[in-house]
């Protein structure tokens, strides 16, 4: 009998009664709590009702004039006796998040006040343009992103950049730092403890030690690991819809992360980060069992995979183009929004994938080349200790 | 029931732990003695499969070692036998079954009747990092024979045992011999004298002597430590 089902369960007990899965499991609720109290406490995530005012609406001409009303200008004359706007007072708070984010596209308050329509879908499709110029994309890319740019549907839906699912999405870059260190503190013993426990030679001298347990190991790691995963996610995102409310989802993603030609509701770009991030749960927990059967030691696991998230925080110049972009991928960094203007593509038999289409398809790879890996390293093991 | 070693070898970057070594085992206890690093664990280990020869192969009646079948037949104690701190006995062989393949009903049976014979019955529910280390000791003994083995090599494996539980095992390892082919490594002389069919003497990877016991005109610690040159020549 091949009894994968027994050593399945035995082996998810093995995982879940490690103290450190425990302990760990302890210090990431306690995170999470603190984290989310810490912010409500101190008012970042108290809900201003007046924001909600403008929501759902295109930001038109119409929603403009009505902006430039309830704003009164802050000029101050220069010594050549111009006058230049330094800033803006805000009278109804409605308009304050629209105000700072044309800003943004104008390049100042002076730009944002005077802002039409027209105006603004120009100095968008700028804003957007310089990007890709600065990320040294090929001919083929440009190609691609500026026919998506004539598609792109103008005006913007108008959203509070304060709301459920945009906070949603901006606490699964969270979410990915939190199941890394539980992933790599629950994982990184499936291998190496047999090695450690002596326990190794029994196991590679039975019938089903060598091809099935391998299996069974693996499966039950993937399931802690998505589980886990899972879990942080379900209780990072709870609490964010708790404190700010479930609404805005049809909100522009470009209130969010910046203006990006990846234009989507915040909506479907949350199903699209928690998507990826179980995609990144199941790379990492395979990395985590991978790094244990290769290092044969729970703490060298956790070292390199904590040197690992260090190595994701470094940025290489866009000059160096494959480094960069390979850098963009690392999963731990990837869930944030500076992935919405990272315009470079993955070319496959001639085909264009953006980054958001290649990320899942490059993990799921990865983590199906990190099995096949494990289990050829676990098979070619011998008990020399 | 033939276990054929031909001229197996391991090398370790400098050092020979096994040199060519050829030997047929059959049904009964063969006895392996040698001082420390004489490569009786390595050899061991190279006929569990868990340590692959640099040359030669084992073959247990056709199989190779590599095969899943050839595990299937075999029960091993190694001379450091590994547990699972927070497992109970009971758990503990439950899952060696797993692992050995038994059949759930078959594998419950036979880790009642194998507690039952190593004494352990009382200490079965509990968790392993409660027993002493003969207590240890027996449950290993008792892992290795889950599956009704036809090969069974025991390293060290009255080590940690008081002496009425030696005599025990030492009669439960013969009995054993009566059906499968044992190997048994130990630094204790009287045991393989009590109960080995024929003895194996290992030095510096090779096997320096092999024969009976009724071959060895003197006692057997006289003539093991003259072999090993521990006692001169009178």
């Amino acid at each position: 009998m091949n009894n994968m089902g027994t050593l399945y369960r035995i082996e998810l007990r093995k995982i879940l009664c490690r103290r450190i899965t425990v302990v760990v499991m302890i210090i990431v609720s306690l995170l999470m709590i603190a984290m989310n109290i810490g912010e409500y406490v101190a008012g970042s995530k108290v809900i201003n009702k007046a924001e909600q005012a403008l929501e759902g609406r295109a930001v038109n001409d119409e929603l403009l004039d009505e902006m430039r009303a309830a704003t009164d200008p802050k000029n101050v004359t220069m010594e050549d006796g111009t006058r230049m706007m330094i800033g803006v007072s805000v009278n109804d708070p409605a308009y304050q998040p629209l105000v700072d984010y044309l800003a943004t596209i104008g390049g100042n308050y002076d730009k944002a006040y005077h802002m039409t329509e027209s105006e603004l879908e120009k100095r968008f499709r700028g804003v957007i343009s310089e990007p890709m110029r600065e990320q040294y994309l090929t001919a083929a890319e440009q190609d691609y992103w500026y026919e998506k740019l004539t598609d792109f549907s103008m005006p913007l839906t108008y959203g509070k950049i304060q709301n459920g699912w945009g906070d949603a999405v901006c606490i699964v870059y969270v979410v990915a730092i939190l199941s890394m260190i539980s992933i790599a503190a629950t994982l990184s013993g499936v291998f190496s403890d047999e090695m450690q426990l002596r326990t190794d030679a029994l196991i590679f001298s039975s019938r089903n030690g060598k091809r099935r347990l391998a299996s069974a190991k693996l499966l039950a790691g993937i399931t802690v690991g998505m589980l886990e995963t899972l879990l942080i996610l379900l209780v990072c995102v709870a609490t964010q819809f708790t404190i700010s409310g479930i609404n805005g989802g049809d909100t522009s993603v470009q209130f969010f992360v910046g203006p990006t030609a990846m234009d989507m509701s915040i909506r479907r770009a949350f199903w699209i980060f928690a998507g990826i991030m179980m995609i990144i749960g199941l790379l990492l927990s395979i990395f985590a069992m991978c790094l244990s059967q290769i290092c044969r030691n729970s703490v060298a696991v956790i070292s390199v995979m904590m040197g690992l998230w260090l190595i994701s925080m470094l940025t290489p110049p866009y000059s160096w183009r494959l480094v960069s972009q390979a850098c963009g991928y690392l999963p731990v960094t990837f869930l944030g929004s500076w992935t919405f203007s990272d315009y470079r593509m993955v070319s496959i038999f001639g085909h264009l994938f953006t980054i958001f289409e290649a990320a899942p398809v490059l993990y799921v790879f990865l983590s199906l080349l990190l099995g096949l890996l494990t289990g050829v390293s676990y098979r070619r093991y011998q008990v020399t200790k | 029931m033939e276990l054929v070693l031909d001229r197996v070898s391991k090398q370790y970057q400098n050092k020979i732990a096994a040199d060519r070594i050829s030997v047929t085992l059959g049904q009964g206890v063969v006895g392996l003695l040698g001082a420390n690093g004489a490569g009786k664990t390595t050899l061991m280990r190279m006929i569990c499969g868990i340590l692959k020869p640099t040359n030669g192969t084992i073959s247990f009646d056709g199989m190779d070692v590599s095969e899943e079948m050839y595990r299937d037949v075999l029960g091993y104690l190694p001379q450091d036998f590994g547990y699972y701190p927070s497992f109970t006995g009971r758990d503990f062989l439950m899952y060696i079954a797993a692992l050995k393949g038994l059949e759930k009903n078959t594998a419950k049976r036979k880790c009642d009747e194998l507690l039952h014979t190593v004494n352990l019955e009382d200490a079965a529910n509990k968790k392993i990092k409660t027993y002493s280390g003969g207590m240890k000791q027996r449950l290993g003994i008792a892992q290795a024979l889950l599956n009704d083995p036809k090969i069974i090599i025991l390293d060290e494996p009255t080590a940690g045992l008081d002496p009425k539980e030696r005599v025990r095992f030492r009669n439960m390892i013969a009995d054993l011999g009566k059906d499968a082919v044992v190997l048994l490594s130990t630094h204790i002389v009287s045991d393989v004298e009590h109960i080995a069919d024929r003895i194996l003497m290992m030095k510096d990877g090779s096997i320096i002597w092999d024969g009976k016991k009724e071959d060895i005109p003197e006692n057997l610690e006289a003539f093991y430590l003259r072999e090993f040159g521990g006692l001169d020549d009178e």
